[in-house]
Order: C-alpha cells, then structure tokens, then sequence
C-alpha cells in the first residue's frame, strides 16, 4: 500500500457504528456446539489455487469458509537497500489487511498489528527456505488478506508456502498454518471472528488463542504464537493438537501444486476445482 | 487432465534413500540420510555412469541468480573514468526477470596493460558486454570482469 | 539484536559449554546475571525504574495523563508501550535504525499485557465512559548487552509497581462533572502488579536451551522462544523467533523451563521491590553515578 508521508491528515472525527452497539450475548460457542455446526476439531473447507497472479513469480489463493487471503512472490531479485553483507539471501514479508476486510474499516496504511504479523510471517517461512541458493537477493512476499472471518495469520502461513513453492523457490518443506482458540477445557479449531480471542471481552484465566506454522515432512513446528492468558497443560496440548492438524492439511497442499503444474503443461484453461476438506478426529 | 509421464513432486517431498549410486541434483537435497525435493514440478532421473542424478525440473525457467564465475550478459548504464555500471540481463543463457546491477571496474576490462585503460574508449552507455561475475561486492552491486580469454566484449 | 562477530570455534566452545550446563561466564542453563533494580530514579515521572543486567540497561519512565476511553473498552483506562532505542546503545540505532527492534519489544509487551487478569485497567477507570488514566510507559534503551526482551519486561513492571498515580475526586454539580486531583504527594493510588507477566526468553543453542543469553550466545541461537510467564505459571503471551525451526518436544521443554524460571523471576522481583518500598527514605539511592 503506498504511503504518503507528504500528506498532513486532519484527524478523522468518524468512529464506526458498531461501537455503540450493544454487545450481544457471548459465545454459544462455550457448550462446544459451534454456530456453523462443526465439531470442534473440524477445520473449515478449503479451497486453495495457486498460480493466480499472472504478473508475479508464484502466486496463491486460499479461502477457508469466509477467511479469503491471496499471497504474491516476487523474486528473487536485487536486494532493495544497501544491506550488510551476507552471502545468504533476504525474505521480506508484507502482510496486509484490505480495508474493506475486518468488521471495523482498517487504515490502508500497515499499522502495528499487521507489522507483527509481517514478522510473525517471515519466522515462519524462513526456515522453510533454502536462503543460500539465492545470495545477495531478496524475495518479496506480498500478503493481503481480502475477506477477514477468523485465522487470517494461519491461512496467511499456508497460503504464502504454497505460493513460495509456485515460485521455484527451493525450499527444505511446505508450511502449514493452524489456529485454535481455546476457552476455558474447550479447544476450537480454525475459529470464525466471532470465535477469536479478543481482549476486551472480560475474560477469565484459560482464554486464548495460539497459531502454529509446521513443516508436515520434517515434523518441525516453524513459527508458534500466543494471545491471551493461558495454563501450561493446556497450552501444550493446544500445540499437539495444531501440530496434528497442520499435518493433515498437508495432501491439500500438495494437491493443490501439482494440479498447477498439469494445467500449466498441457495449456488447459485454468478451471477451479473446489476441495471440501474436513477432517474428523 | 491425463496423468504426466514423470512424478510430480513437492517440497519436502521424500523421494529415496541416499547412498553411493545417487546423486542429489537440481531442485533437491538431502538430509538424514534421505533425498528430499526442494521444488515444485516433475522428478527425473539421470543415468551417468554408475550414479544416477535425481533432478527436479519445473516448467517455468529456473529461478536463476548470478553468482561468482557465471557468464553474464549485461548493459552498459553508467561510464566513469574508475569504472562502468551495468544492468545484468541474463545469466548464462536464462533472462532474467528483473535486472541486477554489476559493476566493471578498470582493472578488470583487459588483461595486459591494465592502467592504460580509458574507460570512455572502451564502454559506451548501451553496449552490450557479455562478462564473468568476479566476486559479489561489498556494496549492493557485483563485480564483473569482460575480459574472456577466446572472445572479448562484444559492443552492438 | 546487535550482532557480536564469532568465529566457528567460539561458537562449538559455546554449544558444548551449553551442553554441558556450564557457560561460558560459569553460570547453568537457568541462572540470570547479576540483576540490579532501582525505582524512583526520576522525578518528573509518576513512577520510573532502571534495571541493569549485567550489560543491558534499561530506562523506564510512566507518565499518567487524563483522557477518553477506547470505545470498545468504555470502562477501562489505557496502557501505551513506547520502546526507544536509543544510539547511546550501538551506532546501529542511529536514525531508524533500531525502529525494527523498539516494534518488536513493544508489540511484545502490548501482548502480554493485554490480558484482563495479569493487569486490571478497571483500576485506571475515572468516570466511566468519559474520563480514564492513561499509562504512558516509555522505555529507553541505554545499553544493549543481550536479553533486550526480559530486561524491559522487568524494569516496567518495577515501574508501573513504582508508578503513584493522584488520586482524582469526582464532583457532581447540576449535571456538570468536577475532576478534583489531589496536592498532597501521599494521597495516590498505588497499582496492583501482583498478577501482572514478566518475560523470559529461551534461546536454543544446540539441542538443549538457555535462559538470559549473553550477546555471544545470541549469535550462536537460530531460534528463540519468547514468553510472558506469571507469578502463577500461566502465559500470557507466547511467540517464537528467529530462522530455525523447532520440534515440538523441544517447544515442550522450552516452555517447562520459562515456566518454573517464569515464576521464580516473578516472585524475586516482588520481593526486591517490597524489600525496597520498605526501606523507604532510609535506602541508598544510586542513580546513574557509580
């Protein structure tokens, strides 16, 4: 998003609707039947693509339910500014919220927040890259999240790997994202908005959320982050739990490129195969 | 859509066991003992002598970059009595997408008679130099050297 | 983080020191360096502290202000985390240079702060939905020697427990609302920090983990793991960083270990700052002078 410092802005007097309204009551989703009917170990159908942006070196497309989220890659190519020297190559990774995307219109320039999901990103898809194949250059990995409805980082992760191995970048493995919700002894999986874990809602100890990025083929986790106020017992058994997840997400993943590389071999019109896939414990 | 001649693979894909006769090529690495793909696209094999060299190949082009000792082809940007810049085409025979930036400097140009060189006479900004990278340099840019044994710079 | 330049054979000597729970200064893999804390080092602020771990120095200032609630939080007042590193520490933070570093910590810290139980904003609440306190904790990077993350996560918490904030008297009259803030430097508030997190990193150097990592030892670590540890052993925040990769088992035994340095960390903060609250006017106050 470009920025524009040259631009003095008034300060904005305009504050959203939803402020005002009444907040309505909490979390059906505590008795462990959820609003849209899953169980609470089922992730939400995905339909992953890749190759969708013509212009870029790999591109990807993930959508889990509502959660839309497109990734580009580009590069590898120079390296931007004059950076130390180092025989191994640079990731930069931008993640952005659309401002049309959250509930609440978001500023089109990054904001703290979406900086530290761009960092939380990067840790994540780092040790997935093989950074000496390209020394002395940078990949630019652009993330922008278009429809907002619960584990955007996650499906962030997933979909900015794929896009990476679209690319030709030689990677060590794919990276999957899973995000759980935990409240109270329930563990959801894949949360919806409504689902996630918000500070300002008062709540009491064993509220929160944890978002994993795994390697399926090497069993290593690449990125692990935590909100809210959680016990050791059950903050590790939310990690097993996303390990396992992410580790099932992995046929998609992997059916998802090689389905790229048919329709780009035999020249086929790119045709949109949906894959229902829920997972059931 | 009928199934390829060739596997796919993934990265992170395992595809054998590491040992004597195999051979990790392009597009793959090894680890613990095993040989993993590290692109997306269709697995080959090659024969050479006894080993036999397992490659990954994409079909778009490779994801090139230049490095030490590789052939460049580059233009000619900016010329100064020290040293030339130049915007790196390709690398070997691959075009690259978005140009690097190398440098040639003085002493680099010709073998023989290196401080007689007079840049201005030997570059113009436009030519077209094919070169070999000769180190990555401390700055943002690479150092080049045009001079090849067989065949000088070319200038179109 | 700074970088220290090491050469392979310094870097083996540190893996297996580390292997071998003895490091290169002698300390185990759980110990901290030599920790000193000292509130009350300024007096333009409403509560400050610095801490100085061993080469690490840390400046914190808190300043209340009177202001609006966010809407979404009508009856709680605000916390603002303000990281500056300044050049002071390393020529590299010139500039911009350590803004990267000031948004990491302070995203940290909003982090693990930003649960209801560890810090209780009700407490900074004036006149619902209208007026609040609003905690600016500014925190001011003197010195870089390693483990930034926990340094800070104690010098605020030894601030905010520091911090007095006047105590304000809310007076009706026909409708118009009176703020009345108090003259008298003993009537204030004092805030609740029992509950509040403390951060510890563990950095993995080889295959086993350490905690307070000397710069040297952070250049030999790929990855971190970074978590706010209360003085009950629940976490409020968790985050990993670095390139490297971490397997699950180790994530396990990483946590086990922030977890009991956690709350050990927590209660020896406690009771240092007690310790010093007691001694009151009669303790030796050492400011910046040596």
């Amino acid at each position: 998003m470009p920025t524009d410092s040259r631009r003095l802005t008034g300060p904005e007097e305009t504050k959203s609707p939803y402020a005002y309204v009444k907040q309505k009551k909490k979390l059906q989703v505590l008795t462990g039947k959820r609003h849209d009917g899953r169980s609470p170990e089922t992730l939400r159908p995905i339909f992953l693509k890749a190759d969708v942006v013509s212009q870029a070196r790999g591109s990807a497309y993930i959508e889990q339910d509502n959660t839309k989220v497109m990734c580009a890659v580009y590069g590898p190519r120079e390296v931007g500014r004059k950076e130390d020297f180092s025989m191994k190559g640079i990731i930069n990774c931008v993640f952005k919220y659309a401002t049309f995307s959250c509930r609440y219109r978001r500023s089109y320039q990054q904001d703290s927040e979406e900086k530290d999901m761009s960092v939380q990103l990067l840790d994540a898809l780092e040790p997935a890259v093989c950074m000496h194949k390209f020394p002395k250059a940078q990949v630019d990995i652009y993330v922008t999240v278009l429809q907002n409805d619960g584990s955007a980082l996650a499906a962030a992760i997933t979909c900015a790997s794929v896009a990476l191995a679209n690319a030709g970048v030689d990677m060590y493995d794919l990276v999957a994202g899973c995000s759980v919700r935990i409240a109270d002894n329930l563990v959801l999986v894949d949360p919806t908005e409504s689902e996630e874990y918000k500070s300002q809602d008062d709540n009491p100890v064993n509220h929160g959320s944890v978002t994993l990025g795994y390697m399926p083929s090497l069993y290593q986790v690449s990125a692990i982050t935590s909100k809210g106020e959680i016990e050791f017992e059950v903050i590790k058994k939310a990690i097993n739990l996303c390990g396992n997840t992410s580790q099932t997400l992995y046929p998609v993943l992997q059916k998802c490129l090689n389905n790229s590389r048919f329709s780009l071999s035999l020249r086929f019109s790119l045709s949109l195969v949906r894959y229902h896939f829920c997972v059931q414990f | 859509m009928s199934a390829p001649m060739e596997k796919v693979c993934v990265p992170g894909q395992r595809i054998c066991r590491h040992d004597e006769k195999v051979v990790s090529g392009n597009g793959t690495y090894t680890r613990s003992g095993f040989v993993y793909a590290s692109l997306a696209g269709y697995l080959t094999t090659k024969s050479d002598k006894d080993q036999v060299i397992i490659e990954v190949k994409t079909d778009t082009e490779l994801n090139i970059v230049p490095t030490v000792d590789a052939v460049v082809t580059t233009r000619v940007t900016n010329v100064n009595p020290r040293f030339c810049k130049c915007s790196i085409l390709s690398v070997g025979g691959i075009t690259l997408k978005e140009p690097f930036r190398g440098l040639i400097r003085k002493e680099d140009v010709r073998a023989t008679e290196k401080d007689k060189v007079e840049m201005y006479k030997c570059f113009r900004p436009g030519d077209i130099v094919v070169a070999r990278v000769v180190s990555f340099s401390s700055e943002y840019r690479r150092h080049n050297s045009s001079f090849l044994r067989k065949s000088n710079f070319l200038t179109i | 983080m700074v970088d220290v330049q090491l050469s392979d054979a310094e870097k083996v000597f540190i893996l297996h020191g580390v292997q071998d729970n003895c490091r290169e200064d002698g300390r185990g893999c759980e110990d901290y360096r030599h920790l000193e804390i000292e509130t009350s080092v300024m007096s333009n602020t409403n509560g400050s502290a610095r801490v100085r771990l061993a080469n690490t120095d840390i400046l914190v200032g808190v300043k209340a202000e009177l202001g609006t609630p966010s809407p979404e939080k009508l009856n709680k007042g605000r916390i603002e985390f303000f990281v500056d590193c300044s050049a002071n520490a390393t020529p590299e933070f010139e500039g911009r240079g350590g803004e990267d570093l000031a948004t990491d910590i302070s995203n940290m810290l909003y982090r693990a702060y930003d649960c209801p139980n560890c810090f209780d904003l009700q407490q900074l609440c004036v006149i619902p939905d209208q007026q609040c306190w609003i905690l600016y904790v500014d925190i001011l990077l003197l010195e870089c020697g390693g483990n930034l993350f926990d340094a800070t996560s104690l010098a605020v918490k030894a601030a905010l427990f520091n911090t007095s904030i006047p105590t304000v008297t809310v007076t009706k009259d026909e409708g118009v609302v009176d703020l009345e803030i108090s003259d008298d430097p003993y009537d204030v508030q004092r805030l609740d920090m029992k509950s509040s997190p403390c951060i510890v990193t563990l950095s993995k150097v080889g295959h086993s983990h350490v905690v307070d990592a000397s710069q040297k030892e952070e250049c030999c670590t790929l990855a971190r793991l970074i978590m706010g540890v209360t003085e009950k052993g629940t976490i409020t925040a968790l985050k990993k960083e670095g390139s490297g990769s971490l397997d699950p088992t180790s994530i396990e035994d990483m946590m086990e270990t922030g977890r009991r340095v956690g709350e050990s960390l927590n209660k020896c903060l406690m009771d240092a700052l007690a310790e010093e609250e007691r001694q009151g006017t009669k303790k030796k106050s050492l400011g910046f002078l040596r």
